[in-house]
Parts: C-alpha cells; sequence; structure tokens
C-alpha cells in the first residue's frame, strides 16, 4: 500500500496526472521499475519527444498568435507525453533559464528554445548550462548578442551568476564584469537565428571570475562557474524544491551535491529525488497551473480553445513560454491567489461543460458516477478529503460534479 | 457566460444560513454592502503604490541639468529639444509624461531622487525584496504593507482591504494573509457551468476552516475568492472607467490595472491599499522605445485616474507612491541600455502632496561604483505614507522596526 500511495505521489507530482489505467499499470510494474523507465527511457524502449511545434505556421505575421498557439501545442504535447519525467524538466528549464516570449523577437524562437531544454532535459548540467548560454534567444532575453569588447553589457553575466550558479552572496559586482567581458562577441544573425563569436567584438584579455584567473572565453568562464562549490548545491536545492516540495528535508540530499559536481549528470540526482519522493519524503506543495491543466486533460476532457487557455495562464499567473520576469515563475504558494483561484474554478467548469456537451470521448456522468473510482482515476488513493467527499455527493453525477471536482482543493495540493 | 449577480447573492445568503461556510462573517445582502460603501465612501484613505518591476532609469525620467549627463550617456542621453520643462523644475522631463504635467501645476507631484535601502545591491530580488519587506538583509516573509494591515485590522472583516494588480506581492502580503490579486474587474468573476451556483456552492463547502498548512491554505483560498468576487462585482460593476487605451504602448494589457485601480476606490469596496505592479523596466538594451512606453502607460494611467477620482470626489484621499527597485548605471552600456544601478527615483502623486518638488538632487560627480547614491531610505517614504494613511507611532515602529521622520512632503 505504501508504495501504491508513493507511485500515486509519483504520477501527480511528476507525471502530471494520470491517464486511465495508468496508476494500475505502474502497480504492477513496480515502484523500482518505474522511476527507471522515467529516468532512462531510453533504456526500456520508450519512444521518443516529438517537436510539438514541428506543424505550426511560423510566418504568420500575428506573432502572438502564433505563440498562443504554440503554448497549446506544448500543452497537448505534455498530455500524451511518453517522457513526462522529461516534459517536467523541461518546464522547470524554462523557469530556471526563464526566456520570455514578451521580449523575444521573433517569438517562435521561443520554440526552438524549449526544444533546446527538452534536448537537454535529463542530460548533463555543464552542457545545457553552456548551450543556454549562447542560444539566440537567451542572447536576445539578456542581450548577451549586443555585450561587446567595446560596450560590455552585464545583463547574462549577472544572471548567469545570481541565478544559474553560485546564487547572490557568492559573487561581487567585479565578477559580474569579469563574466560580461569573457562573454563579449557572440552574435545573433536576426534572420534565421544562427549564432557565432566574431574575434573583433570579443575581449580576449584574462579576466579574474570566481577566484580562478585567465578567464577569457565561454568554456573558461564555465569552467570557472561550475568549479564553484556552491553552483552543485544550488542546482540540487532548485531540483530538490521542484520535486519534494518547498520544506523538503536538505539532510536526506547533503550528500547529493559533491558527487553531482563531479559529473554534472542529472540522471542520478533525480533517481534519488523521485526515489526519496516515492518513499513518502516529499512535502505537499501546490500544483502549478500548467501542471494542474495537464491532470485535468488526461480524463480525456474536451480541450480548451487557443484564447481561453491563454486567458486562463494569463489570469493563473503562468503562461508557458512568458515567465514574468528574468527570475521564472513565481512560487507555488502564488498559485493560490484569488485571481488563480477564479482562473482554476472557471476552467473546470467550461472544461466540464463543454465535455457535457460535444461528442465528448468521455461521458460527464459515468465519469463522476463513482466517487471512489474518480478520486483513484486522479490518484488520489485515499480518496478525496471528507469534506469534499460530501460536497460532491451532494451533486448529481454530470458536467456540475466534474467541475466541482476538477475546482476542487483536494487537486491542488499534492 | 457571466455571472448573474443576484443570483449570486442569493446564493451567498443560502450558503450563509445554511451554515456551509461557517466562521466569516459576510455582508451578504445588496443593500449591506451599499451601506458599507456609503460608510467608507469619503472618509477611507487609499494608497495606491505603483511598482516599477525591472529598475526604472531615473537620470532619464527627470533629467538633471549637469553636463556630466551628456557626456555618460553619448548615444542614450535625451535630446534637449525633445525634453518637456515644467513650471519652476530645474529637471527636463522625458517627453512621455506628458500627461503629468497638470498633477505638477496643481501642486500634486513630489519625486524623490537617491531612494532605496543600504545594502539592497544590484540584483533585481534581493532589491525588491529590501523594497518589499523593509526588512533588508533578513529573510522576512511578510511586507511592510501586510505588517501594517495586520496591526491595524478593523472590526469588521474587509476583504477588499488590501488588492494586489496584476501579480500578488510580498509588500502586502502579512504575516497570515495575502492580498486579494485582480487582473481586471471584468475577468473577477466565477463562471460555473450553465450558471449553476450550486456548483460554487459545492466548491465553497469543500472548504473547512480548520484546515492547516498548505491544504489549509488551499481550502481557504475559495472563500477569501467568492467574498472578493461579490463585493467587487456588486460595488464596481456599474463604475465606469476611463478607456484610453494605446495598444501600442500597453503592449501587456497593462492599463486594465489602472482602469481597476480607479473602479475600486469609485466603488467604495473599503480598499486601503492598491498595489500596482508593472513589468518590464529592466532595459539593458533598446531602452529609448521601451521605457517611453512604460512611462506612458503609468503617467497616463495616474493621470486618468486621479481625473477620474478628482470627478468623483475620491482625489483627495487618494495618495500614489511610485516606487522601482533601483535606478540604473549612470553611465550607458553599448546595447543602447543601462545596467542595473543602486540610488533610484520614487513618487508621490495626488492632493495629498503638499506641493510638487524634486527632493535629493543627484550628484554625478560623486557616484558609487558608476551609481547613483542611495540618499534617502526608502523606510522614510514608507513612514510618511503609513502617517498618512494614519498610523501611529508605536504602529510604525511595529511595522518599520523604527521611526524613519524627516519627509515633509504630504499634507497629514
Amino acid at each position: 500500500m505504501e508504495e501504491h500511495i508513493g507511485l500515486a505521489w509519483l504520477g501527480r507530482k511528476i507525471g502530471w496526472g494520470f491517464t486511465d489505467g495508468q496508476l494500475d499499470e505502474w502497480a504492477g510494474l513496480g515502484a523500482a521499475a518505474v522511476i527507471e523507465r522515467l529516468v532512462d527511457p531510453d533504456e526500456h524502449g520508450v519512444p521518443a519527444r516529438t517537436d510539438p511545434f514541428a506543424d505550426i505556421d511560423r510566418t504568420d505575421e500575428q506573432q502572438a498568435r502564433v505563440v498562443a498557439t504554440g503554448i497549446v501545442r506544448w500543452i497537448d504535447a505534455a498530455v500524451e507525453s511518453p517522457r513526462p519525467l522529461e516534459t517536467f524538466m523541461e518546464f522547470f528549464w524554462s523557469d530556471y533559464f526563464a526566456v520570455s516570449g514578451r521580449v523575444v523577437r521573433p517569438r517562435h524562437w521561443l520554440f526552438d528554445y524549449m526544444n533546446l531544454l527538452a534536448s537537454h532535459a535529463t542530460g548533463n548540467f555543464a552542457e545545457l548550462l553552456r548551450a543556454v548560454t549562447i542560444d539566440p534567444s537567451m542572447l536576445r532575453f539578456l542581450d548577451g548578442g549586443t555585450n561587446t569588447k567595446e560596450n560590455p553589457n552585464e545583463n547574462f553575466g549577472r544572471e548567469m551568476l545570481e541565478l544559474y550558479s553560485v546564487g547572490v552572496d557568492n559573487f561581487t559586482e567585479d565578477d559580474v564584469k569579469a563574466a560580461a567581458r569573457a562573454l563579449t562577441g557572440w552574435r545573433v544573425h536576426s534572420r534565421d537565428g544562427a549564432v557565432r563569436l566574431v574575434a573583433s567584438r570579443h575581449d580576449n584579455s584574462p579576466q579574474t571570475l570566481l577566484g580562478v584567473e585567465g578567464v577569457h572565453d565561454l568554456d573558461t568562464t564555465m569552467a570557472a562557474v561550475l568549479a564553484h562549490p556552491v553552483t552543485a548545491e544550488r542546482v540540487v536545492h532548485k531540483l530538490a524544491t521542484a520535486v519534494l516540495g518547498q520544506e523538503y528535508d536538505v539532510d536526506l540530499v547533503a550528500d547529493l551535491p559533491t558527487a553531482f559536481a563531479e559529473t554534472w549528470e542529472l540522471k542520478p540526482v533525480l533517481r534519488r529525488l523521485l526515489e526519496l519522493g516515492v518513499a513518502g519524503h516529499a512535502v505537499p506543495s501546490v500544483l502549478e497551473p500548467v501542471a494542474w491543466y495537464v491532470t485535468a486533460r488526461k480524463l480525456r476532457m474536451t480541450q480548451a480553445g487557443r484564447e481561453q487557455l491563454r486567458e486562463f495562464f494569463t489570469l493563473a499567473g503562468q503562461v508557458p513560454m512568458q515567465p514574468p520576469n528574468v527570475g521564472g515563475f513565481p512560487p507555488p504558494d502564488a498559485y493560490l491567489s484569488t485571481s488563480a483561484t477564479i482562473a482554476r474554478f472557471n476552467l473546470a467548469a467550461h472544461l466540464a461543460d463543454q465535455t457535457g456537451r460535444n461528442n465528448s470521448r468521455i461521458d460527464p456522468a459515468a465519469l463522476t458516477n463513482d466517487l471512489d473510482l474518480l478520486a483513484q482515476r486522479f490518484g488520489i488513493v485515499d480518496g478525496f478529503r471528507p469534506a469534499t467527499q460530501q460536497a460532491l455527493e451532494n451533486l448529481r453525477p454530470g458536467v456540475d460534479r466534474l467541475a466541482a471536482t476538477l475546482a476542487s482543493p483536494d487537486l491542488v495540493v499534492v | 457566460m457571466t455571472m448573474n449577480r443576484r443570483t449570486f447573492l442569493g446564493l451567498s445568503g443560502g450558503v450563509a444560513a445554511s451554515g456551509l461556510f461557517g466562521g466569516l462573517a459576510l455582508p451578504r445582502t445588496a443593500a449591506a454592502l451599499h451601506s458599507f460603501a456609503r460608510q467608507s465612501s469619503g472618509t477611507a484613505r487609499t494608497l495606491v503604490v505603483v511598482d516599477l518591476q525591472g529598475g526604472n532609469d531615473a537620470l532619464n525620467t527627470f533629467v538633471p541639468q549637469s553636463g556630466l549627463y551628456r557626456d555618460l550617456r553619448p548615444t542614450i542621453a535625451l535630446p534637449e529639444s525633445d525634453l518637456l520643462t515644467f513650471a519652476g523644475l530645474e529637471y527636463g522631463v522625458h517627453p512621455s509624461l506628458a500627461s503629468l504635467q497638470s498633477l505638477w501645476d496643481n501642486g500634486q507631484l513630489a519625486a524623490l531622487y537617491g531612494t532605496g535601502l543600504q545594502g539592497q545591491g544590484r540584483s533585481h530580488f534581493v532589491a525588491q525584496d529590501a523594497w518589499r519587506t523593509a526588512r533588508p538583509g533578513e529573510p522576512a516573509r511578510s511586507g511592510w504593507l501586510g505588517r501594517w494591515l495586520e496591526a491595524t485590522e478593523p472590526d469588521e472583516e474587509v476583504p477588499l482591504r488590501a488588492i494586489a494588480l496584476g501579480q500578488s506581492t510580498l509588500a502586502a502580503q502579512g504575516e497570515q494573509g495575502r492580498p486579494v490579486a485582480i487582473q481586471s474587474v471584468e475577468g473577477f468573476r466565477l463562471n460555473p457551468p450553465r450558471g449553476n451556483d450550486d456548483v460554487t456552492a459545492a466548491v465553497l463547502a469543500m472548504s473547512d476552516p480548520a484546515g492547516r498548512g498548505v491544504m489549509g491554505e488551499a481550502m481557504a483560498a475559495f472563500p477569501q475568492t467568492v467574498e472578493a468576487v461579490i463585493q467587487l462585482q456588486e460595488l464596481v460593476a456599474d463604475v465606469d472607467v476611463s478607456d484610453n487605451v494605446d495598444q501600442e504602448i500597453d503592449v501587456d494589457g497593462d492599463q486594465a490595472l489602472f482602469q481597476a485601480t480607479q473602479a475600486i476606490i469609485q466603488g467604495n469596496v473599503g480598499a486601503q491599499i492598491l498595489y500596482v505592479t508593472i513589468n518590464g523596466f529592466d532595459t539593458h538594451s533598446g531602452q529609448a522605445s521601451q521605457q517611453g512606453a512604460l512611462l506612458q502607460l503609468v503617467a497616463d494611467g495616474l493621470a486618468d485616474l486621479f481625473a477620474a477620482l478628482e470627478t468623483s470626489g475620491h482625489a483627495e484621499n487618494t495618495l500614489a507612491l511610485v516606487v522601482s527597485e533601483f535606478g540604473r548605471r549612470a553611465a550607458e552600456n553599448g546595447s543602447l541600455g543601462t545596467d542595473h544601478g543602486h540610488g533610484g527615483l520614487s513618487f508621490l502623486v495626488g492632493p495629498p502632496v503638499a506641493q510638487s518638488a524634486i527632493i535629493g538632487e543627484p550628484d554625478l560627480g560623486d557616484l558609487a561604483d558608476g551609481d547613483l547614491r542611495i540618499t534617502i531610505d526608502a523606510r522614510s517614504m514608507y513612514d510618511h505614507a503609513l502617517r498618512w494613511l494614519g498610523a501611529s507611532d508605536e504602529i510604525i515602529v511595529d511595522v518599520l522596526g523604527q521611526e524613519w521622520k524627516g519627509l515633509q512632503l504630504l499634507r497629514l
């Protein structure tokens, strides 16, 4: 039973919900095997991710529409993802290395950025950091593309130190200037996004960065940042917070940073974190709007339209590919705001209502007739809380009960 | 589908009567709400904080006459011919601030140069936390406005007492509660399937006031939301808001935040704190167009707001405080922008301002690591604004650790 509870947590938190019968399938495999399949899908013949943005017409002059379509496609792919941990991590990195479609032009470059993050999602952090640093969207977003020998721009250098590596108390203003200088000269071709290093714009003079001398280019910058012991600690902490919740027990992962810093391979860290979560060490936290919507979609309900979805994510405060600022999305507690609560309730109502009207693959009455089965379907293995159970029993099975279930607090906390 | 107000209020009465939603005193009927609104109308003061997130460039907002300004900014200095002149002001004014002219002429605009908190650094997040908690260097979980709200609990629960517009804010977060968050008045509605309020009532009934931890917070979210929706829609739905939106300027739809601010004040919903967050001031590149559009959005938003409040008789009791986590580097960078700086620029706007002025003249010949120095502690503005809201010495100490007297820009 305990393993069942652990698997239910794993599916809700990391998998963003269950498709029909998936929890039973997982129970048959056992927790160890499920974690292996999530962490190492290549080893188990799991189909690869396909580019969710592949068939979008990027030439559409209405770039806002292109991005809105991209969000729909990305969510669709998340719902169908054969590799839910990689999807979870792709979204995690889009928050960690936040780049916003409010700034990047053309906005569809964000699709390539998401694909880049996906290709490194559970791979190697050192390679990911290097790739992100010279990605065209990032070079645009944090001005790396206009950072030159003549006129250094500190934007990327500062955020790399503060947000991507050593953190705020572990670098000086001189380190910011050194990082900026060492990363001068990268240029983005505005038509096709091709990136190259222009020697005449690059300052190759040796800098001292985080105590490391002779830093003068991309590789030496990466080496200096990765050599600092706090970098691994901070990345592990961010990962543990995302997987285990904000107030997780830090002693449980105390040994991880040292091993991580030797290879920067993410899989061993993720494997360990998933094992801890399945063993009951996760702390309850608020499910973010993207995860909540994907969870709902896995009931095979009618999906929200492009504008509906955009409005939902905007009100809820988490528009994929459009974090509010360089720090990424707000912490999960923010999604209990009145605005986010309205967003969830109204979308729950809309989804249930549409599912009741259209030629839906599911019948709301059949789905919600047995509340125990319905709770199981969401991976709430102990059943709904008594107050929720009572409130749902007071509604007839069907659209109303489905809407109330989706809007229940039981679904928002995992 | 929009909520039918009458049926919704009917539902609320039913829910309260059936005891499904105990523990909260609710002014349940439209009559009670309007009576509440009348009581609060004309007497309650409202502080509107506008947070220019990202770090607004002070030197290109009110431009000092010093020749050093043009030396430091060979390409992004605003051309002399573009600058506006406000009567009696020794600074050039960014052309996008034209709509502030009448506020200035009416003696309702005070600007403070060199605002900040010592030790706030040059990180957005550390500086924002310092400004919002007013406890620099401490891991505070509450904001200065949140602590003030909790230190001055009203007799009757007022769900819309503190409202965050745009995104929630640590500044208005207390040790226990968080502000109501509103994106737009139009979108602040609950739309159950086919308008069936039974669904709303069912979700309300899922909340257990005795709940603890994250689940307790999740359960509390819906009742708080319902309460806020009822009051806001009942009191604000009929308020006409100025509709002066320039789509080119307002790319993020932020004008709606100023419209909501106006509607909330004119609706007399009992809001004492409105906190408007505007993103996008982190202008490391292409600063001219970005900052220009944002400044115009804010200036037009404030000018329209106070014009409307003047007409409705609310202006005397409304004060706007415009803040930003830091100013930007005095010298430009090579990307037609500016990097993170230190001392910033804040404004106080509205009839409570005693007279128009700019204080704290920046010294471009005496920079701190290339940045304007912090010469006015943000907490002295907070002290000033909280006293205007009626805070006693004791409450000021409670909220800000000590008194921060000194500014005399407001009629208290």
